[in-house]
């Protein structure tokens, strides 16, 4: 009888994972490590990683510009999470390595995503208007957006990727045989390659193409200043007006994209500004209203103020996508505050993506999606009332 | 304090002891235990729903879960080998599971958002570790009690007994999987359906405790009855579940026997999910624009008639009803889909429009219309169930519904700027299941990758396709469609689907393959080291482990697998399996009943146990190494396998060879009873473990069902080898 009991034993058991199984298979189909850290203090996701550096550097490695050696190690210099490698490490953006107690970047030449786009997806609306541009995106990026829409290159080693060859000379051939105007250095966070991307720059615009850099805006002074001598264009994120929620949403902080967005301001480099408007994240008012403010006392109401909306992505996949009211209020917040341009991107509205004259309130270019319908421009100004519309209008 | 608790306990356990030899009344016992069955076979479905519901359904969850699972029931098991001090821990054992289910649900549903950030998805690394720790007290309860209550009867009284003990346990086993089937799960939520073992239960420990001279004992289930009442009127299911969407108004919420659909309001917006993930809002033209015109402007122009599969609460059918069209059936599996989108929108009220609810492949395998269009929006092959509308089996099918000209459109994945392996290789392999079926197949990439696939060349000027038409659209028009269907990006896409590799098929998903990789990529998750972590380890165990063991882990691990090939191919032919479960559960019971039944006989009747037990084990294993290579042979006849009798047979046979092996492996194992049962019982839930996760995540995938069942069958050939080997004479 103890036999019959075992046996027994080996229904319910397999009841049970009958059970599980069918349910898996048959009904729930169609369908951050936050908590490690708090209960196991385990790693922030974006650290250095040891002893990850190639066997031997290949031909899209160069010496990093900007860092510097400390006690055996080397810093790098060239974004504010200012990574230190002990020989042999990746920096947290995932291409650069410490070999032979210098500093190497992987990504010299070899972008992985290489396409033609119209200026006004990167998004551009005051630059150049309805001109291509030769857009070049790269493995690696310094942060570590949970709604990165690029993840598949920005979260990846250059190694793990299917790349181009395309050093700096070829790139510019490159751009100018698809009859871009402009260099855009994008996809993923361009300053991780700014070996390659100075370099370009530079022969960029020694062959009369402009450069533009769509980022997130973290890089360290030393550096940027260097790059905007080359530099004609920006779009920076300003992903939200929260430390807190940079740590949370972008493993990154806020400070240094304001920095950069004053040094560019400093420095005569047009930019526009993105803020994703992410529901139950940057989608307070009273957030948006500060960040309306500082831009205002600090940069002028005329640099233009893209506010984005978002689609469940990468991992952030369970927030809802942003209700259009609340790209509207945000807008509405950014006018009152005296803001001059401000647009809605991401979702197709009547007024959100049309330039007004801030003076006479006339349509001076019309968009609908990434084309321009009709411009009332005369050189860069208001056809109407004759008042200058800040940005850069002709080549 | 602390003195006091101790002398209190003590005291309850020696007084409860003392009443359970004297006996409480074998018709009580009886009762327990089967409340026991029944608590144990709907908690573990209860729980499994709800990490499905809470995790996104997806086959790694579920085989996180089910190994988690079984491999914690077995480590109770391990534990409770040597039996109890006393019979004390029976009642204390049965409040306790009565309990802990609802502390596992809240606790599940309250941490939700403390694993991962809010909204965001959680990483499965972080599965691994804290979904055991989360479930764990009751597996290890439970799979302690069996073993333990086994070695108790066994002292405390005949052991004849103790027969009837596992026939009530078997009992409760079949009702609580019917009582789940049939009424449960059409009824109550996932939380509500526990209160059912949960009165059952703390009945059956009261009525133990109601003969014990000490009243006052009963004060212990009659507190944990008071705090499950709380429970049922404290709301907390709803608010736990509200929970679930932080920040947000939620609107409305069901639990349907597919998962949890839920709706949040924002503003104007509603959005609708299902299990956690957002399927559509009211304000997102997009999408039902991208899956709708791709294709309906590839027909030509005439009055149409039109088959949707799913996505109506996006907006699908109103774009396609901006064409002329005659005829349009939408196909939901989900009732709760359709009845929440009439509640929130007036998506389905078009009369043109003929709702119809079910399985979408099966619709169209036994459609006699046919149509111009078949626009299929569902997610992406994450399942072995959804992989089967990615499949060149359905592809075929979809081919004999359609008109001559007509096209049939499916959505995968978008990547707008970069097309990683993973992601080129799933739109290959299906690009390819499409290609078998359509002489061309076109991918459109946009928000998100449309592919539509036609026996006419398929045109990409979808704007002038449209300004013919005269159909309107907000974002599927020159203006959008210049920034993202550029000449480099379309040659990305023309790359893919050129691919010339394995076409995803019913029976080897490799869609599903890819769809998993290049969704663990978000996480930079390699899943290959755990799954040949644990091949290297069967295999050693199955080279170096104890013979009767390594028979019986090998058991574990093999109908297993075996389960998950026969529900697996029941699905890709019947499409849900859950409807019809109950029966499949019964078919198990009886399977097994027969099968120790027919081992116990020839044992008994044995004069030498030992030599019989073996040749037992032996053509049990034997057996079920052969029934695997027959199934390798017929897995391919559809026709036979359509028969409902040979599935349904099939899962009897695996359940009979299953059943007969425990008690042969029992009298050839030395030790006393309850160790013997509690090593066994924990050597084949290990095995279950290993298993489930290795089939499911590794070996349907990547070699498809007849190949894992080879490889099922040398696994059990290599347990009788070592049985035979060991085998005296």
């Amino acid at each position: 009888m103890m036999e019959q009991g075992r046996s027994n034993m080996q229904n319910r058991r397999t009841v049970l994972r009958g059970c599980a199984t069918a349910l898996g298979l048959g009904c729930a189909a169609p369908s951050s490590a936050g908590m490690l850290e708090r209960l196991f203090g385990a790693k922030d996701e974006k650290e250095v990683i040891p002893n990850d550096a190639p066997e031997a550097l290949w031909k899209w490695s160069t010496e990093a510009l900007h860092y510097r050696r400390v006690e055996g190690n080397v810093q790098c210099q060239l974004c504010p999470n200012e990574c230190t490698l002990p020989p042999r490490a990746r920096s947290r953006c995932k291409v650069r390595v410490n070999i032979g107690n210098k500093l190497y970047s992987l990504v010299y030449g070899n972008p992985a995503s290489v396409h033609v786009d119209p200026i006004e997806k990167k998004p551009l609306y005051h630059f150049l208007p309805a001109t291509p541009v030769f857009s070049m995106g790269f493995a690696g990026c310094n942060f570590g957006c949970l709604n990165c829409q690029n993840w598949e290159i920005s979260q990846r080693k250059p190694e793990e990727l299917n790349n181009y060859s395309l050093f700096p000379d070829e790139a510019v051939a490159a751009a100018l045989k698809s009859k871009s105007i402009s260099v855009a250095y994008t996809y993923n966070e361009p300053t991780v390659v700014y070996e390659f991307m100075l370099e370009t720059a530079r022969k960029a615009r020694s062959a009369g193409l402009r450069n533009v850099w769509v980022t997130n805006g973290s890089m360290k002074r030393e550096p940027l200043e260097e790059f905007c001598k080359y530099l004609d264009a920006a779009n920076v994120d300003l992903k939200s007006f929260s430390d807190e929620t940079y740590h949370t949403l972008n493993f990154g902080a806020l400070q240094p994209v304001l920095d950069t967005l004053l040094l560019l301001k400093d420095k005569g480099v047009w930019f526009e500004i993105t803020t994703l408007i992410v529901p139950t994240y940057t989608d307070d008012p009273a957030m948006i209203r500060a960040m309306c403010k500082w831009i205002r006392a600090n940069l002028g109401p005329d640099y233009p103020l893209h506010f984005s909306r978002f689609h469940p992505e990468y991992r952030l996949e369970h927030l809802p996508p942003t209700p259009p009211s609340r790209l509207e209020a945000a807008r509405k917040v950014a006018i009152e505050e005296g803001l001059h341009y401000v647009y809605i991107g991401n979702y197709r509205t009547d007024q959100g993506s049309n330039t007004c004259c801030p003076q006479c309130g006339a349509v001076v270019v019309e968009r609908i999606g990434f084309t321009i319908t009709r411009m009332a421009l005369n050189m860069g100004n208001c056809a109407r009332c004759g008042r200058r519309i800040a940005g850069r209008w002709t080549v | 304090m602390v003195r006091l608790a101790r002398c209190l306990v003590g005291r309850y356990f020696q007084v409860v002891d003392k009443g359970f030899r004297s006996g409480p009344g074998r018709f009580r016992l009886l009762l327990a235990v089967s409340a026991l069955g029944v608590s144990s076979v709907v908690t573990q479905v209860t729980l499994t729903r709800e990490l499905l519901n809470l995790y996104q359904g997806t086959e790694l969850v579920l085989g996180i879960a089910v190994s988690a699972w079984l491999l914690l029931t077995g480590a109770g098991a391990w534990l409770g080998r040597r039996g109890p001090a006393s019979g004390a821990g029976l009642p204390l054992a049965l409040v306790a599971v009565a309990l802990l289910p609802f502390v596992h649900i809240i606790v599940l549903r309250y941490t939700r958002f403390l694993l991962a950030p809010r909204g965001a998805v959680t990483d499965p690394r972080t599965l691994y570790l804290v979904l055991p720790l989360l479930t764990g007290p009751y597996c290890l309860i439970s799979g302690y009690l069996l073993p333990a209550a086994c070695t108790l009867l066994a002292k405390s009284g005949d052991a004849r007994e103790i027969g009837k003990v596992y026939f009530a346990d078997t009992v409760g086993d079949i009702a609580g999987g019917l009582l789940f089937s049939t009424v449960l799960v059409h009824l109550a939520s996932n939380l509500g359906a526990l209160y059912v073992p949960a009165a059952l239960n703390l009945g059956a420990a009261f009525l133990l405790l109601c003969r014990q001279s000490r009243r006052w004992l009963m004060g212990v289930p009659a507190l944990a009855a008071l705090c499950v009442c709380v429970l049922w009127f404290s709301g907390i299911d709803h608010r736990s579940a509200r929970r679930l969407f932080p920040h947000q108004t939620v609107a409305a919420q069901v639990e349907s026997p597919y998962g949890r659909i839920a709706v949040t309001r924002e503003d104007e917006q509603y959005t609708f999910y299902e299990n956690g993930v957002p399927l559509a809002a009211t304000t997102d033209a997009a999408e039902a624009e991208e899956t709708v015109h791709f294709a309906l402007c590839q027909v030509p122009r005439r009055p149409l008639a039109v088959l949707v599969v799913s996505g109506g609460l996006g907006g699908n059918l109103e774009e396609v009803l901006k064409y002329p069209v005659t005829r349009v059936d939408y196909v939901e599996l989900d009732p709760a889909v359709i009845g929440i989108g009439r509640r929130f929108s007036n998506r389905f009220d078009d009369s043109r429009v003929t709702v119809h609810t079910g399985d979408g492949r099966r619709f169209v395998e036994e459609a006699t219309t046919t149509y111009d269009a078949v626009i299929v929006d569902l997610p992406p092959p994450a399942t072995m169930q959804v992989n089967r509308f990615y499949s060149a089996e359905f592809f075929a099918a979809v081919r004999a519904v359609l008109r001559p000209d007509g096209v049939v459109s499916y959505s995968l994945p978008g990547a707008e700027n970069y097309l990683n392996r993973d992601l080129a290789g799933l739109y290959g392999t299906v690009a390819s299941a499409a290609r078998a079926a359509f002489s061309h197949v076109v991918g459109f990439p946009a928000g998100k990758a449309v592919f539509v696939a036609g026996d006419r060349p398929i045109s990409r000027a979808i704007g002038d396709s449209l300004r013919l038409r005269d159909v309107r659209t907000r974002y599927v028009n020159d203006y959008f469609l210049s920034a993202t269907l550029t000449p480099d990006r379309l040659q990305q896409f023309d790359r893919a689907v050129a691919f010339a590799g394995r076409p995803n098929s019913d029976l080897f998903p490799v869609a599903f393959r890819m769809q998993l990789r290049y969704w663990l990529g978000k996480f930079d998750h390699r899943i290959g080291w755990i799954l040949a972590a644990l091949a290297v380890a069967s295999v050693i165990l199955l080279l170096v482990g104890g013979p009767v063991e390594t028979a019986i882990w090998s058991t574990g691990f093999v109908s297993m697998g075996a389960e998950i090939c026969v529900l697996f191919l029941y699905q890709v032919l019947y499409g849900s399996v859950y409807l019809r479960y109950s029966l499949v559960v019964a078919l198990f019971m009886a399977g097994l009943a027969a099968g120790s039944w027919w081992s116990n006989r020839r044992l008994l009747v044995s004069e030498a146990p030992a030599v019989e037990g073996s040749r037992i084990l032996v053509r049990v294993d034997g057996g079920i190494a052969a029934f695997l290579l027959l199934s390798v042979v017929a897995v391919g006849w559809t026709s036979l396998w359509r028969s409902a009798a040979v599935l349904y047979g099939a899962v009897a046979a695996v359940a009979w060879l299953t059943g007969a092996q425990f008690p042969a492996a029992g009298v050839m194992r030395r030790g006393s009873g309850g160790e013997t049962a509690g090593v066994l019982y924990a050597a084949d839930l290990f095995g279950g473990a290993i298993g489930s996760f290795l089939v499911t995540m590794f070996l349907v995938p990547a070699v498809g069902v007849a190949n894992t069942l080879v490889a099922l069958a040398a696994i059990k050939g290599t347990a009788v080898v070592r049985l035979l080997w060991r085998r005296p004479g």
